[in-house]
C-alpha cells in the first residue's frame, strides 16, 4: 500500500502530537482493564478449602467450570486445584485424572522460554501458570501421596524424585538464613543488575521429597537407596532425624501424610503490584504431632515442611529479574517515547517514539506480578509411620502450637502384606464447625460394610438409607439390601429397584473413577447436600468430616422417594 | 518546534502493529519439551523384545516338538525416574503377548506366553482386560507356567543445571525356569529422550 493509498484509508491524518495522547489513553483503557482482569486467587475455593469442605470446594471447581483446553494458560492450575481437592478429600483414584495431567505439564520444560523479553510488556498473570519451585515440587509431592494411596510405590517413588530439582541460590542474609526474595530484589535494584545474575545451582533443600522418596524405596525394598535419602533429608533439614528414626526402625504399616494449616497467600506489592511476596495466613512454629492409637500416645514427631519458610526464600522463587526489571522499564520507555515524539522535527524519530510511548505505556500499565497461586497447599506437613494391624484402629492426631488442630480418624486399618503399606493422606484444619467431627471419635453415618473381629460395624439407624430418614450411606448392594431387609424394611425388592430409587433422585452410585464418563468426578456426597453417594477413602479427612458429623435430615427430590419416606414415616415399611 | 502534521508512514503503522502483535502474541501455550517415554516408546521396546527373544540361541534351538514352554508375564516393575501408570505397564506386557512374533513362537518353538493367574483376576475385576484378548483369545490362565517373565524400568537422568535434562531409560526383560530358577534369558533395551529448557518455566 503506497503513502497515498493510506492517506486515503485515513481521511483525517493525525498529527504524532495528537496521536500520542489518543494513544495513551486507548492503552490505558486496553491494558489498565487488563491488568485488573480475572486471573485472581480463587476466594470461594480458598475459603472451603480452608474449612476443610472439600467437598463443597470440589463442586464449587466443577460449578465454576475447570479449563479443559490444554493451550490455555490456566490449564495446569486447574488441573492442580480439582486433583488435589480430590485428594484432601480422600478420593485418590478420581484424582488420578487430574493429577496425572498435572504430572505431564510439569514434566514440561521450557514451557514459558523465549518469552522473558516479552513477559516484560505484558501481564505475568497472563503466562501459561506453572506456579512457583516450591509450588511445583509441593506439586510433585501431592502426586506421589496419590500414588501412594493407590498402592502405587513405583510411581510414588517417580514423583517424589522428581520434585528434587536443582535450585538456584543466591546466597544466604546477615543470618546465616538463605536470603529472602526481597532482599535479593532490594540487592539487584541497587546494583541495576538482573536478578538471575549471580546465583549457584545447588542441590535441593525439600525434605519432605526426600522422605517421600525414601519411604517408597524402603517399601520397593531398595534399602540403600531409601537410606540414601533418608540420609540426606537429615542433612538438608537436621529437625527431621526422629522422622527418619522412625521409619528407619521398620515394622510400619500404616503411612501417616499430615498437612496442617493454610498456605502462605501471594501479595502483590510495589508501585504497580509488580513485585510479590508470600505473607504467612497460619503461623510457623515447632509444634510436633502428636499420635495416638486407641488413646494410647504412639509418636511424638516433628515436621517436615513450613511453606511459609519455602515461599519467603529466593531459591525457591522465580522471575524476580522481570518483576523489577518491568516496572522501570515501562517507566524508560514511557518518558523517553513520550520526549522523543514531541521534540524531533524528524518524523522517523516522531514515529519511533511514539512506538516507545505505546511499549511503555503497555508495560507500565501491565506491570503487575502474577497473582495466582495453587491455594490448596497446607503450611505445613508431617510424616508418621504406625503399625497398626488388621483390627479398626482410632488414631488421634493433635498439633498444639499457636493454632491447636486435632483429629480422630475413627476406624483406621493398616496395609496388608501383598499390598505393602497403607499410605493415608490428611488435612487437619480448624473453624467453626470443625470439632464436632474432626473430634467426635465415631462414625454417625454408615459409609460401607466394614468388617472388624468377623462383625459388621454398626452405626444406630444404618438399616434404612439417608435419603429415607435413615443413618446408611453405603453403595447399594445385595448385602446392603439384605440388611434393610433383615430390618423389615424393602421387603420383595430387588437390587435393581433399589439402585433406580437413587436413579430418581439422581443420586450417582456408580464408583468407578472414570469422571462420570462426562470428564468430571463426582460431586459433593449427598450428605453435604451434593448428589454422589461415592465415599472417600477411609482414614481420609473427607472421610471423617462426612461419616463422623451431624447433616441435616435429607429432603427428597423425586416424589418416588418423598412417597417412600412419607409411607415409612407413617410406620410402613 | 514546527506544528507541521505528519502523516504516519505505512511501514511505521505496520511496524507498530506488528509490535502489538509480538506483545500480544505471548498469550497462550506453548509446548514445552518432555522427557517422559510415549506409547511409541512403549511400542517399540515390546517389538524389539520380541525380535530379540525371538532370535535368542535359547529359542532358535527349540521345535514345535520340544517340551512346552508356558511363559507367565508379570506387570512390569517401575523403577526410572518417570510415572508409568498401571495402564501404560499393562499395555506393555499385552503389547510383548499379543505381538506377532511372540505368536508365532507358539506355533514354531512351542511356547506359550500368558498373564500371570494371580494378576489376571485383579485385572479382570478392575476391567483393564476381558475374558478373552481383542482376538477372542483366552489369556492362557488354564495352563500351568514353566517360566516367568519380569520387565523392570530404570533410568538415568543427567540435568544440565535447569535448561537440559537427559533420561536414559533401560528396560530389562527376563525369563526364568520356575522349578529351578535359573535365568534362561534377559536382555536390555534402551531408550534416550533429551528435553532442553528451564525446566521450572
Amino acid at each position: 500500500m503506497s503513502r497515498l493509498g493510506f492517506r486515503m484509508l485515513m481521511p483525517c491524518a493525525l498529527s504524532v502530537r495528537v496521536l500520542v495522547p489518543v494513544v495513551v489513553l486507548a492503552a490505558a483503557a486496553t491494558f489498565g482493564g487488563c491488568s485488573a482482569g480475572g486471573k485472581r486467587v480463587d476466594g470461594t475455593l480458598r475459603t472451603l478449602v480452608d474449612a476443610g469442605e472439600f467437598g463443597l470446594a470440589r463442586e464449587h471447581l466443577l460449578e465454576r467450570g475447570v479449563e479443559r483446553r490444554l493451550g490455555q494458560a490456566e490449564y495446569l492450575l486447574d488441573r492442580a486445584r480439582v486433583g488435589t481437592v480430590l485428594l484432601l478429600d480422600g478420593m485418590p483414584e478420581y484424582a488420578d485424572e487430574p493429577l496425572s495431567q498435572t504430572y505431564e505439564i510439569l514434566r514440561r520444560q521450557g514451557i514459558n522460554d523465549g518469552r522473558r523479553g516479552r513477559e516484560v510488556l505484558i501481564n505475568e498473570d497472563l503466562r501459561y501458570w506453572k506456579g512457583e519451585p516450591f509450588e511445583q515440587a509441593m506439586l510433585y509431592a501431592q502426586i506421589a501421596a496419590q500414588k501412594a494411596s493407590l498402592g502405587e510405590w513405583d510411581n510414588a517413588r517417580a514423583a517424589a524424585g522428581n520434585s528434587l530439582f536443582l535450585l538456584h541460590d543466591f546466597g544466604v542474609a546477615a543470618g546465616g538464613e538463605p536470603k529472602t526474595v526481597e532482599e535479593v530484589a532490594a540487592e539487584r535494584a541497587a546494583d541495576d543488575e538482573p536478578v538471575d545474575n549471580g546465583y549457584v545451582t545447588v542441590r535441593t533443600d525439600f525434605a519432605l521429597g526426600y522422605l517421600l522418596t525414601g519411604i517408597a524405596n524402603d517399601v520397593l525394598l531398595r534399602g540403600a537407596e531409601a537410606r540414601d535419602n533418608y540420609q540426606t533429608a537429615v542433612e538438608v533439614r537436621p529437625e527431621v532425624a526422629p522422622v527418619v528414626e522412625a521409619f528407619g526402625a521398620g515394622g510400619w504399616d500404616t503411612v501417616l501424610y499430615v498437612e496442617v494449616g493454610r498456605a502462605p497467600a501471594r501479595v502483590l506489592y510495589g508501585d504497580s503490584g509488580e513485585l510479590v511476596r508470600y505473607e504467612a495466613r497460619w503461623p510457623s512454629d515447632n509444634a510436633p504431632l502428636g499420635v495416638w492409637v486407641d488413646g494410647v500416645p504412639e509418636a511424638t514427631l516433628p515436621h517436615v515442611l513450613d511453606l511459609n519458610e519455602l515461599s519467603a526464600q529466593a531459591r525457591w522463587n522465580n522471575l524476580e529479574n522481570v518483576r523489577v526489571a518491568k516496572a522501570a522499564l515501562g517507566d524508560a520507555l514511557l518518558v523517553g517515547g513520550a520526549a522523543v515524539a514531541l521534540s524531533s522535527d524528524d518524523e522517523g524519530a516522531q514515529i519511533a517514539g511514539l512506538g516507545a510511548v505505546l511499549v511503555g505505556l503497555i508495560s507500565k500499565l501491565g506491570a503487575h506480578g502474577d497473582p495466582r497461586q495453587l491455594e490448596t497447599l497446607p503450611q505445613r506437613a508431617y510424616l508418621v509411620p504406625l503399625r497398626l494391624g488388621d483390627d479398626l484402629r482410632a488414631v488421634r492426631l493433635r498439633v498444639e502450637g499457636r493454632r491447636p488442630v486435632e483429629m480422630v480418624i475413627p476406624g483406621l486399618r493398616g496395609g496388608g502384606e501383598s499390598d505393602g503399606p497403607r499410605f493415608v493422606a490428611v488435612r487437619l484444619v480448624e473453624g467453626r464447625g470443625v470439632d464436632p467431627w474432626a473430634k467426635h471419635g465415631g462414625l454417625r453415618y454408615a459409609p460401607t460394610l466394614y468388617e472388624d473381629g468377623g462383625g459388621l460395624v454398626r452405626v444406630p439407624g444404618d438399616d434404612l438409607p439417608y435419603i429415607l430418614g435413615g443413618r446408611c450411606v453405603r453403595l447399594p448392594s445385595w448385602d446392603v439390601l439384605r440388611l434393610y431387609q433383615q430390618a423389615g424394611h424393602f421387603a420383595g425388592w430387588t437390587l435393581s429397584d433399589l439402585e433406580s430409587l437413587y436413579a430418581e433422585e439422581g443420586i450417582g452410585i456408580d464408583p468407578s473413577p472414570e469422571w462420570d464418563g462426562s470428564g468430571r468426578p463426582p460431586g459433593a456426597h449427598v450428605l453435604e447436600g451434593g448428589s454422589t453417594l461415592v465415599p472417600p477413602d477411609p482414614g481420609t479427612t473427607g472421610f471423617v468430616r462426612l461419616f463422623a458429623g451431624e447433616h441435616p435430615p435429607y429432603r427428597p427430590r423425586s416424589a418416588a422417594v418423598r412417597a417412600l419416606a412419607a409411607e415409612l414415616n407413617r410406620g410402613g415399611r | 518546534m514546527r506544528g507541521r502534521c505528519v502523516n504516519m508512514p505505512v511501514r511505521s503503522v505496520l511496524g507498530l502493529v506488528v509490535l502489538c502483535a509480538l506483545v500480544l502474541g505471548s498469550v497462550g501455550c506453548r509446548g514445552g519439551q518432555s522427557t517422559r517415554l510415549t506409547a511409541a516408546d512403549l511400542t517399540d521396546v515390546s517389538a524389539e523384545m520380541a525380535a530379540a527373544l525371538s532370535a535368542a540361541p535359547q529359542v532358535r534351538g527349540r521345535t514345535p516338538g520340544s517340551p512346552a514352554w508356558v511363559v507367565a508375564i508379570d506387570r512390569v516393575e517401575n523403577l526410572s525416574s518417570d510415572i508409568i501408570s498401571r495402564s501404560e505397564q499393562w499395555y506393555l506386557v499385552e503389547k510383548v503377548r499379543g505381538g506377532l512374533p511372540l505368536a508365532e513362537l507358539g506355533r514354531s518353538r512351542n511356547i506359550l506366553f500368558v498373564i500371570a493367574a494371580e494378576q489376571l483376576e485383579g485385572l479382570r475385576a478392575s476391567g483393564v482386560l476381558g475374558e478373552t484378548d481383542a482376538g477372542g483369545v483366552r489369556f492362557g490362565e488354564d495352563r500351568r507356567p514353566t517360566h516367568r517373565m519380569s520387565g523392570v524400568f530404570r533410568s538415568l537422568t543427567r540435568s544440565a543445571p535447569g535448561v537440559a535434562r537427559t533420561d536414559a531409560y533401560s528396560v530389562t526383560f527376563t525369563i526364568t525356569e520356575i522349578d529351578s530358577g535359573e535365568m534362561v534369558w534377559s536382555d536390555d533395551f534402551l531408550i534416550k529422550r533429551a528435553a532442553s529448557g528451564r525446566s521450572w518455566n
